[in-house]
């Protein structure tokens, strides 16, 4: 029964993504990707923990556990792994790669000021 | 869990979440609810922003949980350890776990495997497409509408933050002046973007025929606030805003194809309208349309609101209320801190200029709304008439399919048994009946756009008048993924029901006893009776209000107008301001009459200031005798209308004796006659003799000089066709006036096709340039206004027999399969004797039990509906206890016919055969 690993599709990405930077709770997850990508991906509550049990499931993101007893149920909050930390990791520098190609080829856009 | 008492919506969301697998439930369900209450506030409170924010959620919903349930479920699985080590009780299936299976996703063979065993049972089939498909189909035409109606965002930029600004004076709501204007967005911290618009007429000449066209002046940022875009050359600029500049005007994309074929020259030329030159800076995008909320729906023309024709210098005048404003909220502010904000102003500017804005004691108060609320507001009634009907017959289809899945499965017992008997686990049953659902469902869907198609094309020629925005309204993409996910909503709901009769089967008990362990089960003879209920009852509320509108709609047809429509054509012309005298006007409109008159087949021709259907006077207070003492209340209220001799005789009209119509030696010598009506005749003097007396109006400067009243006339519908109450004025009409069109009305022996072109001829010799309106013959205004009650019998007669045509339909297969159980019962009484008279009688109870309780149960649900029919019934009261009996006797009977059938022929079956089973 081998361990299936899901694709690493852009909600996925996205996902990790705001979890690298800091442990979070679903709507916030949500809130901090439609930030990051100006509006374009837009996640439901549906399809965003249908995401986090994936990425759960694979052991990429586990849930913290509450800091107070009576914190209100409902706001579980999500931290990456290690493994989910050298996954994303792995996929940046695959990016970061693709993007190093485009710009020796002068293929980038210009996308204003960093 | 806290309870949102105060949020209907949360709740149904937290239902909805059942439609999730057991386990992503327990283990997100209160995320999920946190999350959606979260995303809940960051919504604006306008009833379509939250519409469409709950349609996104459930649509997220379906989307997630079907691909949830249908894929492998790995993750699943170590949600169940994580409950068990988190030491929450374990709700493990009930039927012991079978072996792993190798779980795959429900793929092209399940589906295969799904049909086939669909197609096995075509009857069954058959009836499950229709029920769905009726039900889907509907409700899916209904949503194109709505969606193209209300939900959608109207087609400006950031349409959610724009806001109509109106005042309200004595009640009677108005527009805003400009100066006042000028000082509310100077003023306004929450607003910006401020523009104006006042609709008038343009009379185009020397372009062809000469036309009336609706005309918008508005400001050049009422434009930009609306991103208005053109196709050609430029919009409005602040630079053309100004009293000393030449006329220019924006054309509509409309206009231009239509009546300029498309022209590119047309962007510079300088054509004649309101007899002063207007010269044409651009034409519109074909995507822009005015707002309809500002009466902009028809307009075709956009011009600077510096040239707006009104009177002189009204710009200057604080005091005339006539501007429509529209505005944008700041970012930030919210449409609350927008109105009490502009009300304050408002208030402020009533204590700095109490001259113009508190005349005579009265204070004007301002207030906004949203432009979206603007536009939707009057149409919300009618729509939710529709919405409850289509979600009756919704609920009627997906029940009835949902009875016929349980009744074949239940005949398939045996096969279930055999198969969970050769080892098949719990979950490839389930998915067997998952897949049969969907694939029943999705297909039940594809009909349903088909019957949708065509739905909306009905609508679309039926259409009720007043409704915005229903050009766009066809069948798009996001219609489309509405009736995909109501499908799959429905095939989940099926499949959940289905599958879990499914489980319950015991195969022991199955295999072993055929047919003779009574499968009248508890539970579910129980559900399948409820379902046919139901579908009887939704039928009776549906018929019945169907028979209330359709009556209503005869009792419309059949009224009594007072007139005679056969023959009469009406026309308008446009005799405008430009005639600079009083005595220019008075002479046209004699020539016009003077070539009517003598053209060939006319019989009699007439004028009035408003025609019947809908007439569109005020009502003016009417004092009998001659002084009208405006300290008393009037005695009457009447329409008043103008018209001319030839009038009473070109309506068939009967001037009692006793009287007399007006005469040309009336108006020659403006004497100040009238004729009444009967009605109001009897309002003002009783019993006695009208002819003779005088009666007078309050004017607003004081009394005028009384009239005489010459003759009396027949009531006549003018106004409105449910009012039978009101009473007429009618005086003779002198031919000056700027204002009203001269409504023509001309009867003539000649065909329609005949007399419009031989009136317009007639016309355009007096002066070409004379703009004509609408002609149409009186027929067709008078079928005009009974386009709503017309279109409320066609459809609610349609969802009552689609409603009818479920429920027999489910009687029919109820019948057959309750028959098909107890063939052997019926084969042993027709053994000893039984005739086939008592065995139909036998099989028949079960309908009548049925039946009537699904009666009794419709009868409960019409009290809410009559709530919602009770402002579309004309002369009908909604309590009506002859449809209801109706209704439900015709229900009763056609349910006990499709019942028999079946019946009788079981009760003919040659025993042997079943005795020998």
């Amino acid at each position: 029964m081998a361990r299936r690993t899901p694709r690493m599709t852009r909600v996925n990405f996205q996902i990790l993504l705001s979890l690298a930077v800091e442990d979070l709770h679903g709507y916030a997850i949500k809130l901090d990707v439609e930030e990051r990508t100006a509006g374009a991906i837009k996640l439901g509550s549906g399809t965003l923990y249908e995401a986090i049990q994936r990425l759960d499931g694979c052991g990429w993101i586990e849930e913290v556990a509450p800091e107070a007893v009576d914190e209100p149920r409902g706001r579980k909050r999500y931290r990456l792994t290690p493994d989910g930390r050298r996954t994303l990791e792995a996929e940046l520098a695959r990016l970061a790669e693709s993007v190093e190609f485009a710009r020796l080829h002068e293929l980038l856009p210009d996308v204003g000021p960093a | 869990m806290r309870r949102d008492t105060h949020d209907p919506g949360l709740g149904v969301y937290r239902v909805l979440l059942r439609l999730y697998p057991r386990s992503f439930r327990e283990r997100y369900g209160p995320d999920l609810v946190a999350f959606v209450r979260e995303a809940r506030r960051g919504t604006t409170p306008e009833l379509s922003a939250r519409a469409r924010f709950w349609l996104g959620v459930v649509t997220d919903l379906i989307a997630s949980a079907v691909r949830l349930r249908l894929s492998p479920d790995r993750d699943a699985q170590r949600t169940r350890a994580w409950r068990r080590a988190t030491g929450e009780r374990d709700m493990g299936v009930r039927v012991p776990t079978p072996p792993e299976e190798p779980r795959t996703p429900l793929g092209g063979r399940d589906l295969g495997l799904a049909l086939r065993s669909l197609s096995r049972s075509p009857g069954y089939l058959a009836s499950i497409l229709v029920s769905l498909g009726l039900g889907i189909g509907t409700a899916t035409a209904i949503f194109s509408v709505l969606d193209h109606v209300v939900l959608r965002p109207l087609p400006y930029p950031d349409p959610d933050r724009l806001v109509v600004v109106g005042a309200r004076f004595a009640g009677v709501p108005r527009g805003l002046s400009a100066p006042n204007t000028a000082d509310l967005a100077a003023r306004a911290t929450t607003l910006d973007g401020f523009g104006v618009s006042r609709i008038q007429t343009l009379d185009v000449t020397g372009e062809g025929e000469a036309t009336r066209f609706t005309a918008a002046a508005v400001s050049p940022s009422f434009l930009e606030t609306l991103g208005a875009r053109t196709e050609l050359g430029r919009t409005l600029r602040p630079e053309d805003d100004r009293p000393g500049m030449a006329r220019v005007a924006v054309m509509s994309h409309a206009a231009w194809v239509g009546r300029w074929g498309a022209d590119p020259r047309v962007v510079g030329r300088t054509i004649t309208a309101n007899r002063a030159p207007l010269t044409i800076v651009g034409v519109m995008a074909a995507s822009f349309r005015g707002p309809e909320a500002l009466g902009q729906g028809g307009v075709d023309f956009w011009l600077p609101v510096a040239f707006v024709e009104r009177g002189a210098d009204p710009l200057a005048n604080r005091a005339d209320q006539f501007l429509s404003v529209l505005a944008r909220l700041r970012p930030g502010a919210t449409l609350e801190s927008a109105r009490s904000e502009v009300d304050a102003i408002g208030r402020g500017l009533v204590a700095e200029f109490p001259a113009d804005n508190a005349p005579r004691g009265r204070q004007i108060s301002l207030g906004l709304e949203s432009l979206h609320e603007a536009t939707v507001r009057a149409v919300r009634p009618r729509l939710g008439l529709l919405l409850a009907a289509v979600g009756l017959l919704f609920v009627a289809g997906l029940s009835s399919a949902i009875y016929l899945m349980i009744a074949r499965m239940v005949e398939r017992r045996r096969e279930m048994a055999v198969r969970r008997a050769l080892g098949a686990g719990v979950g490839r049953i389930a998915r067997l009946c998952a897949s049969e659902s969907i694939l029943a469902s999705l297909l039940g869907g594809a009909l349903g756009v088909a019957i949708a198609a065509a739905e909306v094309r009905a609508f679309l020629a039926f259409q009720p008048p007043g409704l915005p925005r229903t050009a766009d309204i066809r069948l798009d993409l996001r219609v489309l993924a509405f009736a995909l996910a109501v499908s799959l909503l429905s095939g989940m709901v099926i499949s959940l029901v289905t599958g879990a009769r499914g489980m319950r089967v015991d195969p022991v008990d199955a295999l072993r006893g055929g047919g003779r362990t009574s499968s009248h089960g508890r539970g579910e003879g129980a559900l399948r009776s409820t379902l046919l209920a139901a579908q009887t009852a939704v039928a009776l509320v549906l018929l019945f209000s169907g028979g209330l509108l359709m009556r209503s709609f005869l009792h419309v047809v059949n009224v009594p107008l007072g007139y005679e429509t056969e023959g009469v054509t009406t026309m308008e012309v446009f005799v405008g301001g430009w005639y600079a005298t009083s005595a220019e006007r008075i002479g046209i409109y004699r020539d016009v009459m003077r070539e009517i008159g003598a053209l060939p087949g006319v019989t009699a021709a007439g004028v009035t200031t408003d025609l019947p259907l809908p007439s569109a006077t005020k009502g003016a207070p009417i004092y009998a005798g001659e002084n009208a003492d405006p300290d008393r209340p009037p005695d009457a209220i009447a329409g008043f209308h103008y018209v001319s001799p030839g009038y009473f005789q070109a309506l068939s009209m009967s001037v009692l004796p006793g009287g007399r119509g007006f005469t040309d030696r009336d108006v020659d010598q403006g004497r100040r006659v009238a004729i009444v009506s009967e009605r109001l005749a009897e309002l003002l003097f009783g019993d006695r003799e009208a002819v003779g007396r005088h009666l007078s109006l309050a004017g607003m400067n004081g009394s005028q000089p009384p009239f005489e009243i010459v003759g009396v006339a027949s009531d006549v519908r003018q106004q409105t066709l449910e009012d039978d109450e009101t009473q007429d004025l009618y005086v003779p009409h002198t031919g000056g006036f700027i204002g009203p069109p001269l409504n023509v009305v001309v009867r003539s022996s000649l065909e329609p096709a005949q007399i419009v072109p031989a009136l317009r001829a007639a016309v355009r010799r007096v002066d070409p340039d004379l703009p004509i309106g609408t002609v149409a013959t009186l027929r067709e205004r008078v079928a005009r206004a009974m386009a709503l009650p017309r279109f409320f019998a066609v459809v609610f007669g349609m969802f009552a027999t689609a409603a009818a045509a479920i429920a027999a339909a489910g009687i029919y297969g109820s019948m057959a399969y309750a028959a098909a159980r107890r063939r052997r019962e019926i084969g042993v009484r027709v053994a000893l004797g039984a005739r086939p008279a008592q065995v139909t009688g036998l099989l028949l109870r079960r309908t009548v039990i049925l039946t009537g309780t699904g009666i009794l149960a419709g009868l409960a649900l019409v009290v809410p509906m009559i709530g919602l029919l009770g402002g579309f019934l004309i002369d009908v009261e909604p309590f009506d206890p002859l449809t209801l009996v109706g209704g439900a006797t015709v229900l009763g009977a056609l349910q006990v016919i499709a019942g028999l059938g079946p019946a009788l022929r079981s009760a003919r079956q040659p025993i042997l055969d079943t005795l020998r089973e």
